[in-house]
C-alpha cells in the first residue's frame, strides 16, 4: 500500500511537471530541417517546421520576418515553401542571385511559394514591404484565453474591425490545459484572426507536462523580432521565473534593442502590482534583477498576463501592462471582463497609446 | 458517509490510556490515525488513543484554523483573488491553515509522546549574540556564501533584534531592525502556556554587483505557544503563527526609474517544533510566505508556481553553559543554509 502511495505521489508530480529547462532545450531545436536531398535553417528559430517531406515544408511563424538558410545537394532544386502565421502582404526575397521565386497563392495568413535554388544555397527572406518603414502601427495584446477558447471569435472579430492592427501578441494561456485536442480547438479558432498571432507560452499552456504540444504548434517559448525598427522580445515565464540560461539570450536581445523602441512580453508579472497575493515571479529578487536588466536596457514597454483583469502601473520606471482578459476566470469586482490591448508605436515616437478595448 | 466510516473506525479501535506513559513505547495505529485522518478529522489520534478530553480540545483547536481559512479562503475563492480582499484573505489563510496543521502536529506529538517529552522550553536570555556562516545556491547571483552576524535584546516586554548578512564572494549585503512587544501573555498550571506579540521590522538589502537596493518595513503580530498548554500530551513541543504586512521600495540605481514604485507584501507563516533536553534547545519545522528572502518562494514545478513561500527547519543547542549551536535550513526557489554559535 505504501508503495502504491509513493508511486501515485510520483506520479502526480511527474504529470504536473512544469520545467523551463525542457523548453529551453525545445527552444534550440526550433528552426532546422534536414533530408537526404536538402537542408533549412530559419535563424534565431523564429519559425517552426511543422512539416516537410521531398518537395514541400510547412512553417508556422513567430515572428513578421523569416531569414531562411536553404542548401540543396543537387541543383536546380525546387520546394514549395507554406508560410504560416504570415502577413498577407508577405513576400519572399533573395540575398543574391541564386534562386528563383514565385508566389503561388496567399490565403490569409498562409503564403506559398515556389522557391527554386540554383546554386548550393541561398538566403531567403520573408518579410511584408512595410518590414523596414518607418511611422506608426498598431498591435493588439491578448492573453489568458484558457478555458473560453470556444468563445474567442469575437475577440477575433474585434480585433479584426480595426484595420491597422498589423499582428497580435499573448503572453500565453491560450488553453486550459495545453492538450493536443484543445490546443486543436485554439488553432482551428485562429482560423478567423486575420493577423498573425505570436505568443509565448503561459503555465496553464505548458505546466502540465504539455512543453512537446508547444514546441510541435508554436515553435520556441523564447525569441527576439524586429518589425518596423521596434524590437519585441518574449519571454517564458510560466514556471515562475525565467531559467538561467535564458538570460544570455536576453541579455543579446535587449543589447540588440537598447537604442530602439523595445516591447518586452512575458506571462508571470515580475512583481504583482498587489504584492500580497504574488501571482507573479517566485523570488522577488529574480524578479528585481530581471527588471534592472530591462531597465538598463531602456526597454519601453512591458506586457504581462496571468492575472485576470487589468492593470496600468510601472515597474523599474518602465511602463507595464497586465491584460489578462482573454476570458480566463476574472478578478472579480475590477469592473473589467474580456478585453484586449490596442497599442500603438512609433520607431521615432515610442509608445504613443495603449487603449483597452472591451469585448463584453 | 467517508466521515460516518472514519468516525466508526476511530471509536472502534480506541485504546486504554496509559497509566504511565513510555515515550519509547509508540503505538504505531494511533500515530496513524493522528497522521491520517488526523489530517481532516484535527484530534484523531487522540481520540483512537483514548485521550477524549484532549481530541475535542484539538478538534475546536483545529476547527478553529479551519474556520479562519474558510474565512480568508471563502472570498478569495469567490472573488478570484480580487485585489480589494487579498490584504485581509491571504493572511488569514496563512494564519487558518497555520493553525490548522498546528492541531494535526499536536494531534501526531502528542499520541506519539503521551506527555512523556523530556524536553522543556529553554529560559529566556536578557541578551544574545550570534554568528555564523550562510550557503546559497542562487544561478542568477554571483554569491554563494554569506557572513551573519545577529544581536538580540529583551527587556521586560519588549524585545529586538539586529541581523546583518554580508556577502563574503559578492558585494550584497542585507541588514534588518526588529522590534517587538509582548501585548499578552498566558499561563497554565504555572508554565508558559501562551504570547501574543506586536512587532516591526525594517530592512535594507543592497545588490552592489547588480547596482540595485531594496528597502522595506513590516508590522506583525505573532503567538506562540506550548502546545502542552493545550493538551498535556503535547507537552514539550510549541507552536507559532505570525500575521504581517510590509511594503518596500526597490531603487534601481536608474535616473527617473522606480522612485516611488511600493512592493507590498506578506509577511505571515508559522512553525511547530519541539525542545531538545531540559532547556537546552529546540528545532521546528517552518513556512514563510516572504518571497523577497534569499530562499524566494517554493517552486513546485506544476502549473500555478508562484504564491507559496518556503519551508524551513531552524533551530538550537547549547552545547556548553552559554554556549549554542545554531541551524537553519531554509527552501524555497533557492537552497539556504546556515549554521552558526550563539552565545547566550
Amino acid at each position: 500500500m505504501k508503495h502504491y502511495l509513493l508511486l501515485f505521489i510520483v506520479l502526480f508530480f511527474f504529470a504536473c511537471k512544469n520545467d523551463a529547462g525542457d523548453r529551453v532545450e525545445n527552444d534550440k531545436k526550433i528552426g532546422f530541417y534536414q533530408n537526404d536531398n536538402w537542408s533549412v535553417r530559419i535563424a534565431s528559430g523564429l519559425g517552426n517546421i511543422t512539416y516537410a517531406d521531398n518537395d514541400k515544408i510547412h512553417i508556422w511563424s513567430q515572428s513578421p520576418v523569416l531569414d531562411i538558410e536553404f542548401t540543396a545537394d543537387s541543383t536546380p532544386f525546387t520546394v514549395t515553401f507554406h508560410l504560416h502565421n504570415m502577413m498577407s502582404t508577405t513576400m519572399l526575397y533573395e540575398d543574391d542571385l541564386g534562386t528563383s521565386i514565385t508566389k503561388v497563392s496567399s490565403d490569409n495568413k498562409t503564403q506559398v511559394f515556389d522557391v527554386t535554388l540554383l546554386n548550393a544555397s541561398a538566403r531567403i527572406t520573408a518579410a511584408s514591404p512595410d518590414q523596414n518603414s518607418a511611422g506608426e502601427f498598431s498591435f493588439a495584446l491578448v492573453s489568458d484565453i484558457q478555458d473560453a477558447v470556444y468563445k474567442v471569435d469575437d475577440i477575433w472579430d474585434s480585433i479584426n474591425s480595426y484595420p491597422e492592427i498589423s499582428f497580435v501578441v499573448s503572453t500565453g494561456d491560450l488553453t486550459h490545459r495545453g492538450t493536443t485536442e484543445q490546443m486543436d480547438v485554439f488553432f482551428s479558432k485562429l482560423e478567423l484572426l486575420e493577423k498573425p498571432f505570436y505568443s509565448t507560452a503561459g503555465n496553464h499552456d505548458v505546466g502540465w507536462d504539455r512543453e512537446e504540444v508547444w514546441a510541435r504548434r508554436f515553435g520556441r517559448v523564447n525569441f527576439s523580432f524586429v518589425y518596423r525598427h521596434c524590437y519585441f522580445t518574449f519571454i517564458d515565464s510560466a514556471s515562475a521565473g525565467i531559467h538561467p540560461d535564458v538570460y544570455s539570450w536576453l541579455d543579446t536581445w535587449l543589447e540588440n534593442g537598447k537604442n530602439s523602441v523595445h516591447t518586452v512580453i512575458t506571462h508571470y508579472p515580475p512583481v504583482d502590482p498587489d504584492g500580497t497575493r504574488n501571482a507573479s515571479f517566485s523570488s522577488r529578487m529574480e524578479a528585481w534583477k530581471f527588471l534592472k536588466m530591462l531597465a538598463k536596457a531602456n526597454v519601453d514597454l512591458t506586457l504581462y498576463g496571468h492575472i485576470h483583469s487589468y492593470y496600468a502601473f510601472q515597474n523599474a520606471g518602465i511602463d507595464a501592462y497586465i491584460s489578462g482578459g482573454g476570458g480566463g476566470i476574472d478578478e472579480h469586482y475590477d469592473g473589467m471582463g474580456r478585453h484586449w490591448l490596442r497599442i500603438t508605436i512609433d520607431a521615432n515616437e515610442g509608445i504613443k497609446s495603449v487603449d483597452l478595448i472591451r469585448v463584453d | 458517509m467517508p466521515f460516518v466510516f472514519i468516525i466508526s473506525c476511530l471509536i472502534l479501535s480506541q485504546a486504554e490510556v496509559p497509566e504511565k506513559p513510555d515515550p519509547l513505547y509508540i503505538q504505531p495505529f494511533q500515530t496513524a490515525t493522528a497522521i491520517f485522518p488526523g489530517l481532516i478529522l484535527p484530534g484523531s489520534g487522540h481520540f483512537s488513543a483514548g485521550y477524549r478530553e484532549e481530541s475535542m480540545d484539538l478538534l475546536v483547536f483545529g476547527g478553529s484554523g479551519l474556520g479562519i481559512l474558510a474565512l480568508g479562503g471563502i472570498p478569495a475563492a469567490v472573488s478570484h483573488a480580487s485585489r480589494r480582499f487579498n490584504t485581509v484573505t491571504i493572511p488569514l489563510i496563512i494564519a487558518g491553515a497555520g493553525t490548522w496543521l498546528v492541531s494535526w502536529y499536536a494531534d501526531i506529538f502528542g499520541t506519539t509522546a503521551k506527555g512523556a517529552w523530556a524536553g522543556t522550553e529553554p529560559e529566556n536570555v536578557p541578551f544574545q549574540i550570534e554568528g555564523g556562516f550562510v550557503y546559497t545556491k542562487n544561478p542568477l547571483f554571483e554569491f554563494s556564501t554569506f557572513a551573519r552576524i545577529a544581536g538580540f535584546a529583551q527587556w521586560s516586554v519588549f524585545s529586538g533584534m539586529l541581523e546583518m548578512w554580508h556577502a563574503l564572494d559578492d558585494s550584497n549585503t542585507r541588514m534588518s531592525a526588529q522590534g517587538r512587544v509582548r501585548l499578552l501573555n498566558r499561563k497554565k498550571d504555572e508554565k508558559e502556556f501562551y504570547s501574543v506579540y506586536l512587532g516591526g521590522e525594517y530592512w535594507f538589502h543592497r545588490f552592489g554587483t547588480e547596482d540595485f537596493t531594496n528597502k522595506g518595513a513590516a508590522v506583525f503580530l505573532q503567538s506562540r505557544m506550548n502546545l502542552g498548554g493545550l493538551v498535556k500530551t503535547a507537552s514539550g513541543s510549541f507552536a507559532s503563527v505570525t500575521v504581517g504586512l510590509g511594503a518596500a521600495n526597490t531603487d534601481y540605481g536608474i535616473e527617473g526609474t522606480s522612485s516611488d514604485e511600493i512592493e507590498t507584501l506578506i509577511t505571515s507563516g508559522f512553525s511547530m517544533g519541539l525542545y531538545l533536553g531540559k532547556g537546552r534547545g529546540e528545532i521546528e519545522l517552518y513556512y514563510n510566505h516572504r518571497h523577497d528572502d534569499f530562499a524566494g518562494g517554493l517552486k513546485l514545478g506544476i502549473s500555478g508556481d508562484g504564491i507559496v513561500g518556503y519551508f524551513g527547519i531552524r533551530g538550537f543547542y547549547e552545547v556548553f553553559e552559554g554556549w549554542a549551536v545554531k541551524w537553519d535550513v531554509a527552501m524555497g526557489s533557492n537552497p539556504v543554509i546556515f549554521l552558526g554559535v550563539a552565545r547566550r
